[in-house]
This record gives structure tokens, sequence and C-alpha cells, in this order.
């Protein structure tokens, strides 16, 4: 009980943290809409680059508008 | 007996729970109860379909019930196992990592309602969780990391993480809550064929193949409304879920 009674220190390693939470987004949502499960990786996997892509995409344009 | 069947919400029976309350109760309610199932064809008793389970126009409150209490439950209740397995694991991970990442106190009903409300109230236990948080803040309002507190408030990147993960389960479970409400049961497996000889062709004429050759199959389950208008989620689920 003592970890959920006091936070990890993830101070650096949280960017590591954001790719689980995309790929439970993509499983969850194609178990829910697929019309066959033996098509769910293929299905979970393409939701899931394509959001790793246009979120990290919009990381960069933020990054540049914003630092450059 | 009220609105909503209590009697079926108390002992749960899988036909009933996946018909809900009768349509014809929704379709003479005044107000926006009425608006999807006002339309639905009357219900008629004497048609051979009427002990089919089917959810169109009903929900299944039931399920949905306790698929918000343990994510996966209601789609398990249904029949869909694979789906099931996979929504247990997948929202219960990410809710558990939430809480690891940033302690009991990530989830908030006081100071952090917003997030509460709109994401982390959809799992279930979360209220269970917003209650012992409750307690240890109550018992113990200002921990001393020197006396070694019981519980240590979440900072910074663990609050951040902790209070996202959570947020996102809430949702992704109140995703599956809405669609296990409208998902009629899996039906079962059709018996398998007899392996003696079948019987010659019917020397009687056919009915013309218009409406019999575009008529879905007897094992096709029903369609929902909500899902039919989705046009992407197949019910039946014939091959792919366990």
């Amino acid at each position: 009980m003592s970890w959920f009674h006091h936070p990890m220190p993830v101070s650096s390693a949280w960017p590591l943290f954001l790719p689980p939470l995309l790929l439970a987004v993509a499983l969850v949502y194609r178990t829910l809409k697929t019309t066959d499960l033996r098509r769910l990786p293929r299905e979970a996997g393409a939701l899931f680059a394509q959001m790793l892509l246009l979120l990290t995409l919009a990381a960069v344009v933020l990054w540049v508008l914003t630092e450059l | 007996m009220g609105i909503f069947g209590t009697t079926r919400l108390v002992a749960p029976n899988l036909t009933d729970v996946a018909t809900g309350p009768d349509p014809r109760l929704w379709a003479t309610l005044p107000g926006p109860w009425s608006f999807p199932l006002a339309s639905k064809p009357p219900h008629n008793p004497s048609t051979p379909s009427d002990d089919a389970p089917t959810s169109s126009g009903g929900l299944n409150f039931t399920a949905a019930l306790v698929a918000w209490v343990c994510p996966g439950w209601g789609h398990w209740v249904l029949g869909y196992t694979g789906r099931a397995i996979l929504l247990f694991v997948t929202i219960t991970s990410i809710w558990i990592v939430g809480l690891a990442v940033g302690g009991v106190t990530v989830i908030d009903s006081r100071e952090g309602r917003l997030f509460f409300l709109m994401g982390q109230v959809g799992v279930g236990p979360a209220v269970v969780v917003d209650r012992h948080r409750q307690s240890l803040v109550d018992r113990e309002p200002a921990p001393d990391p020197e006396q070694n507190p019981s519980y240590a408030p979440a900072y910074a990147r663990s609050a951040t993480l902790g209070t996202i993960y959570t947020t996102v389960a809430g949702m992704l479970n109140l995703l599956a809550v809405l669609d296990v409400a409208h998902r009629p049961p899996k039906p079962a497996s059709a018996p398998a064929k007899p392996t003696g000889p079948q019987p010659g062709p019917d020397p009687r004429p056919q009915p013309t193949p218009s409406r019999a050759a575009s008529a879905p199959p007897d094992d096709d389950p029903p369609t929902s409304n909500a899902n039919r208008a989705n046009g992407e989620t197949s019910q039946a689920d014939p091959e792919g879920d366990a």
C-alpha cells in the first residue's frame, strides 16, 4: 500500500509514460469498435501509430513556435 | 414495479438484462426519454421474435452498472469474453499505474473536482479510493515528511501523470459502459449440423429471393439503434470473440 500512498519520482522519465497511455487508448477504442477481434492487433497498431505520429508532429510544431 | 424494472436490477437474468425495460414504457414517456425510441414500431407480443434477446430500444442497465464497477464485467455478462478480458486488462492496468505513480491523492473529489467528475469517476472503484483519501487527509491534514507520514500528496510530474492516467482510464471505461449499455448479448453458437443423409430439395415452390436474400441470417443478433447509426460496430462478432 505504500506504493499507492506515496507518489513515485518520475521527473526525468515522464515521456516514457505517454506511449503506453496511447496504446491503451487505441486498444480500448478498437476493442469496442472492431468487428472481428482477430483484426484487433492490426487496427489498434494502426491507430496507435497515427496518434503517436500526429501528437509528435503537434509537439514539434508547438516547440518550433515557442522556442524558435 | 418502476420504469427500470427493479426486480431485474436486483436479480439479473441474462436474457432480461439484455432486453432491458419494455420499450413501450419509454415510448409513452414525455420529454427526452422518448426521442430515440418513440419511432420504434409497436411491440407485438405475438411475433415469434418476442422471446429473442434484443437490446434495440432498450438499455442494459445492469450490464452497464457492473461494467462501471469493474471494467469489462459488462461485456463478460453479455458473453463477449475476449473483449471483456481486453477491456479489464487495459483499463485496470492504466488505472493502477496512475494510482501507483501519483498515489491515492490524485483522485480528489474536493480539490480536483473537475478531473474527478470529468473522467476519474468513470471507474467505479475511484469512489472508494476517494473516500480512502478523504479519510487519510481528515486524519492527517498536513503530513510531515520528517515523521514518516502515512501518505504524501502527489507533486509535479507524478501528480500530472497520475491524474492523466486515472482520468483517461475513467473516460475509456465510460466508453465501455456506453457500449455495453447498447450491446445485445452474444447469441449462443449454432448447433452442429447433423452428419447423416440430408433430405432432398423441397419440391414446393420457393418464395422470391427479393426479401429473403436481403434479410439477415437468424444467427445475426439484432443491432441496437445507436450502433446501427454508427455503422462501424458489428454486434455479430461471430468468430472473433471468445
